[in-house]
């Protein structure tokens, strides 16, 4: 990577007043309580209390849902990456049996049915703030549900059909003709930025509309200079998808009398998108009432909007029935919003100690024909340096259009990516100095006594022990009985291999979050909150928060979720958020309702609100024997009693941790199998111990999916998605994972009152680099030094065949 | 995606480019054709029904084509479109030489697919295309062998009960217009190519 484009001008996402708040300050007598009233339910395995439900068939998930006089949408897709459309005939489909509509992009346009409203920039105060090339908010292309005068990738929807029965609608949309005009067409990161690339907005002659500098450019390149090692890598991660066990789907009506839109969707977030489909539609947004139950998999794909909630929209109010869309396997495959792709160089200098000098990166994000998110982007970009104390860092962070599906944040948005390059980058130093890789990394990691620590790139770091969570991982791995394992495995013939890595994430997401609780007449305590789990187990773990802050018995504690007419205000659940802010706000909510409650207390006992005790969902008055319980109160006020507290936390946490992976390749079938794997996770405050290993095993098998099978593979020539089923993208599955060792570490956060960072995604954020290192290792005797992702038998034969030929050469 | 092949057909070149341009024989040799029907100025067009591991589809090829140098060779470029199965591009050159024992047909295709042929389809298109190359020579195979024994084109002879309607052009017209013959052998002949050329 060569010098700053800009001539070394150097900018941090932060300015110097914006250091995050590390101490929550909130603490009046009802907070203390709160606080010191937890763990009674807090920090234990509560069985989850949903799965009862989920397990007997009682789960809410979208395609149960069956309005009266449902009609079925299909969907015509673009079978060109880039094209222009000529002509759209529906005349035979039009006349097919069942047929109620058949709309085009030109309908829509007719109907003044914008863009959906994806706002893709990550805009809460401490995000990395990315502009367009040059500054100015990026140009992001207009995303609309039907492609109007070109399409721009396979699968883009060109058009929908509704009819009778959705074989019906299969059927009829086979008959729509679709004449286009085949335009050149791009979809790699890098060919799409260099000169000469096909162009896919026209308004970015050069694809590329993100374009930004973080760190110390200067400093940096001073410190390259005089540096005694550097070395230099150049990765791309992998596209791949999220493939949910529920194929999205939505089923949408319209009450022409009140104007009023109802749509069943599954997804990360109901508030939010039935403000986004206010904004498509061009109408307020109390006009849409969003459901979003049960979800059958998010992982980032269900975050955004998807088409095809806006098409049932509208066609149910253009054919005044309800319809329903639900993806085929196919579609999820091709259509479904991908995650990753990224290429990123990445340089490190070196003191003659082995002491991080400087670090560069230059990270090119591919968006797909729409840019839907750049969350992957910022968040990596916030991360390069990874748990290392590296003085300065310049990074140029750029995103780019391309002729492939969108790609949205996925599963630790971003931070995979540069764990995996800043890992392989460490593991390349280590080589190159002749140095045990756990010794440099020990030797240059940020140190518990800097925290909060300030990275390179102007993130903080709020708290964490990370040499204890690789001292920990090591020995829970039993690191040191490598050396025998890897004799016996040998003596059978096999290559074993291990990978280590550190890791550190950031969780910051939606800041704004809002909790209502009301205490009812027969002691059910409800809390309204606008998080969406789609299986981490919020409806206990948040009943489990309440029911310590009010001193109740968990079971009274029900959390509700997913319906816009009675959750108001939720950022829904992404990049870890949910836990801490909904945590937060519950707290909030709890102490507020414990003040009212007291007061209400105070006046019915007739004493002084602070002469009243509280314990166990009673209120007694010292000294005597008078009490009132909350469900009393409930039961003899007049209101009810009810809270809803409103926060909003801009200050981002950093779970962190350590993990490490075994593998053991079979020479003749080339065959990876993993053997061992240890996770280490610093997630703060643990609410639910037994759900966050949980999420922990889901989201190692999720990252060891992405090293070892999966991939959205893309036709270079010709454009064309082509692993479009499971016969050609492979999946883990419990016959190739092994038994996961996952510890948590709770470092507690100073930045929340729960002290919660985040769980889950640390399972993902390592597994690219452990996986790939492991099996780099096996494979050192041959000579084999780069491997890239999916590290499949064919990846691995090829690597060993290139190595030797090389070797041969020499 | 480009795939290249050989088979040798048990009869003279001139022979075998006559089978080449009779679309009965062609209609009758390549694995699940419908239909080949047109006219030199309105274009020509093949339909051909086969299922590509879960791709179910009827494909619709249209062609043209340059080069022609009977009996020897000819370039065919077209389009053939399976709706929501996808669609194929490309085109083929076709070169007939004298073998031991017969003639020696060799094609080089070049072609793209596009849409759920190449979503689902690439790992069992392979199979698939062998297959069909398989059943296309070896009924050509067939009616050179026929045609040896009998002296006469039976262009039932290797599909009687799949195939039983008269073919648009009769044998008589095939030398009056070489040249609409030539299309729809080219036509019948890309379209089987593109079929061998999705496992690429």
């Amino acid at each position: 990577m060569n010098a700053h484009p800009d001539g070394g001008r150097s900018g941090n996402a932060l300015g110097a007043g914006d250091i995050p708040q590390m101490n929550w300050d909130q603490t009046g007598p009802e907070m203390k309580m709160v606080r010191d009233a937890l763990f009674r339910h807090v920090g234990k395995p509560v069985r989850r209390k949903e799965d009862h439900r989920l397990l007997t068939g009682k789960g809410r998930f979208t395609d149960d849902f069956l309005l009266e006089g449902q009609t079925y949408a299909a969907i015509v897709r673009s079978e060109h990456p880039h094209a222009r459309i000529i002509s759209i005939s529906a005349d035979a489909a039009l006349a097919a049996p069942g047929v109620l509509e058949v709309l085009t992009g030109a309908d829509m346009v007719q109907d003044g049915i914008g863009p959906l409203a994806h706002n893709p920039l990550p805009s809460t105060k401490f995000d990395m703030k990315l502009c367009a090339p040059g500054g100015g908010i990026p140009f992001v292309g207009e995303h609309h549900a039907l492609a109007i005068d070109k399409v721009r990738h396979v699968g883009e929807a060109v058009a929908v059909v509704v009819a009778e029965t959705p074989g019906q609608a299969a059927d009829a949309a086979e008959l729509v003709e679709v004449e286009y005009e085949a335009l050149p067409h791009v979809v790699d990161s890098a060919q799409a930025a260099a000169q000469g690339a096909p162009v896919i907005w026209d308004e970015v002659p050069g694809n590329v509309f993100v374009e930004s500098s973080f760190g110390d450019w200067d400093a940096t390149e001073r410190a390259f200079a005089t540096a005694a090692h550097t070395v230099e890598a150049d990765f791309h991660v992998s596209r791949v998808t999220a493939v949910t066990i529920e194929p999205r789907a939505a089923v949408a009506q319209y009450d022409p009398e009140t104007g009023r839109y109802e749509l069943f969707a599954g997804s990360g977030g109901a508030v939010k998108h039935k403000g986004e489909l206010a904004r498509c539609f061009g109408i307020d947004a109390n006009r849409i009432r969003v459901h979003s139950y049960d979800v059958g998999g998010n992982f980032g794909a269900r975050n955004r909007v998807y088409p095809e909630f806006a098409l049932v929209m509208w066609a149910a109010r253009r054919t005044g029935r309800p319809v329903k869309f639900t993806a085929t396997r196919s579609e999820a495959f091709l259509t479904d919003y991908q995650g990753r792709d990224l290429r990123t160089k990445v340089a490190l200098a070196l003191d003659a100690d082995g002491k991080f000098l400087a670090m560069r990166a230059d990270n090119l994000s591919n968006v797909g024909a729409f840019c839907v998110s750049l969350s992957p982007l910022s968040k990596g970009a916030g991360l390069i340096t990874g748990s290392y104390d590296i003085p300065v860092a310049a990074l140029r962070a750029r995103a780019v259009f391309t002729n492939t599906m969108c790609t949205q944040a996925y599963r630790s948005s971003g931070r995979p990516e540069v764990t995996y390059a800043i890992e392989r980058l460490v593991e390349l130093a280590a080589r190159k100095l002749g140095v045990d890789p756990l010794e440099l990394r020990r030797k240059n990691l940020v140190h518990p006594e800097q925290m909060p620590y300030r990275n390179a790139v102007g993130q903080y770091y709020d708290s964490g022990e990370y040499e204890q969570n690789m001292d920990r991982a090591l020995e829970l791995f039993d690191w040191d009985g490598f050396a025998a394992r890897k004799d016996e495995a040998s003596q059978r013939g096999k290559l074993l291999g291990r990978g280590f890595a550190n890791y550190v994430e950031s969780s910051i997401g939606s800041p704004k979050e809002r909790a209502e609780i009301e205490v009812f007449d027969d002691g059910r305590i409800e809390v309204v909150i606008g998080t969406q789990p789609s299986g981490q187990g919020h409806e206990t773990s948040f009943a489990q928060v309440v029911a310590d802050m009010l001193q109740v018995p968990v079971e009274r504690v029900f959390i509700i979720i997913g319906d816009t007419d009675v959750v108001s205000v939720g950022g829904g659940s992404h990049s870890g958020r949910s836990m801490r802010h909904a945590g937060t706000v519950m707290a909030m909510a709890s102490a507020e309702l414990l003040a009212l409650a007291r007061g209400h207390a105070a006046e019915m006992l007739e004493t002084a609100a602070d002469e009243l005790a509280y314990a166990d969902g009673v209120f007694h008055q010292r000294g005597t024997n008078r009490s009132v319980s909350l469900q009393d109160l409930a039961a003899r006020l007049a209101d009810p009693l009810r809270v809803v507290t409103d926060n909003e936390m801009h200050t981002p946490v950093f779970p962190n941790g350590a993990a490490i992976c075994e593998v053991e390749i079979d020479p003749n079938t080339f065959h990876v199998a993993i053997t061992r794997y240890v996770s280490v996770d610093d997630v703060g405050r643990c609410i639910n111990p037994m759900i966050v290993h949980g999420q922990t095993h889901g989201g190692i098998a999720q990252g060891v999916g992405q090293a070892m099978w999966e991939l959205c593979a893309i036709d270079h020539d010709s454009g064309q998605p082509i692993a479009g089923s499971f016969m050609d993208y492979g999946m883990p599955r419990t016959d190739n994972m092994p038994f996961f060792i996952s510890e948590i570490a709770e470092v507690i956060s100073p930045t929340n009152p729960l002290g919660v960072k985040a769980g889950g995604e640390g399972g993902t954020t390592p597994a690219l680099a452990t996986v790939t290192l492991a099996v780099l290792d096996a494979l050192a005797g041959m000579g084999v030094e780069d491997i890239a992702m999916p590290l499949t038998p064919q990846a691995v034969w090829q690597a060993v065949q290139d190595a030797a030929n090389t070797q041969a050469k020499k | 995606m480009e795939m290249t092949g050989e088979h040798v057909i048990p009869a003279p070149r001139d022979k075998v480019w006559e089978m080449l341009n009779d679309p009965a024989v062609l209609r009758a040799c390549i694995p699940g054709c419908t239909e080949l029907e047109g006219s030199p100025e309105q274009g020509f067009t093949a339909t051909v029904k086969q299922s590509i591991g879960p791709v179910k589809a009827t494909f619709k090829g249209e062609v043209t084509l340059s080069d022609l140098n009977p009996p020897e060779s000819y370039t065919i470029s077209g389009s053939g479109k399976g709706g929501v199965a996808g669609f194929a591009k490309g085109g083929a050159d076709i070169r007939l030489s004298d073998a031991e024992q017969g003639t020696r047909l060799r094609y080089d295709v070049r072609a793209q697919v596009g849409g759920k042929l190449a979503q689902l389809g690439s790992r069992l298109v392979d199979s698939t295309a062998k297959r069909l190359a398989g059943q296309f020579f070896s009924n050509l195979e067939d009616h050179a062998l026929s045609r040896h024994e009998a002296g006469t084109v039976n262009a039932t002879a290797a599909r009687p009960a799949e195939d039983t309607r008269q073919a648009p052009a009769s044998a008589g017209s095939v030398a009056a217009r070489p040249r609409m013959l030539i299309l729809l052998a080219a036509t019948a002949v890309l379209i089987v190519g593109l079929l061998f050329a999705f496992n690429s």
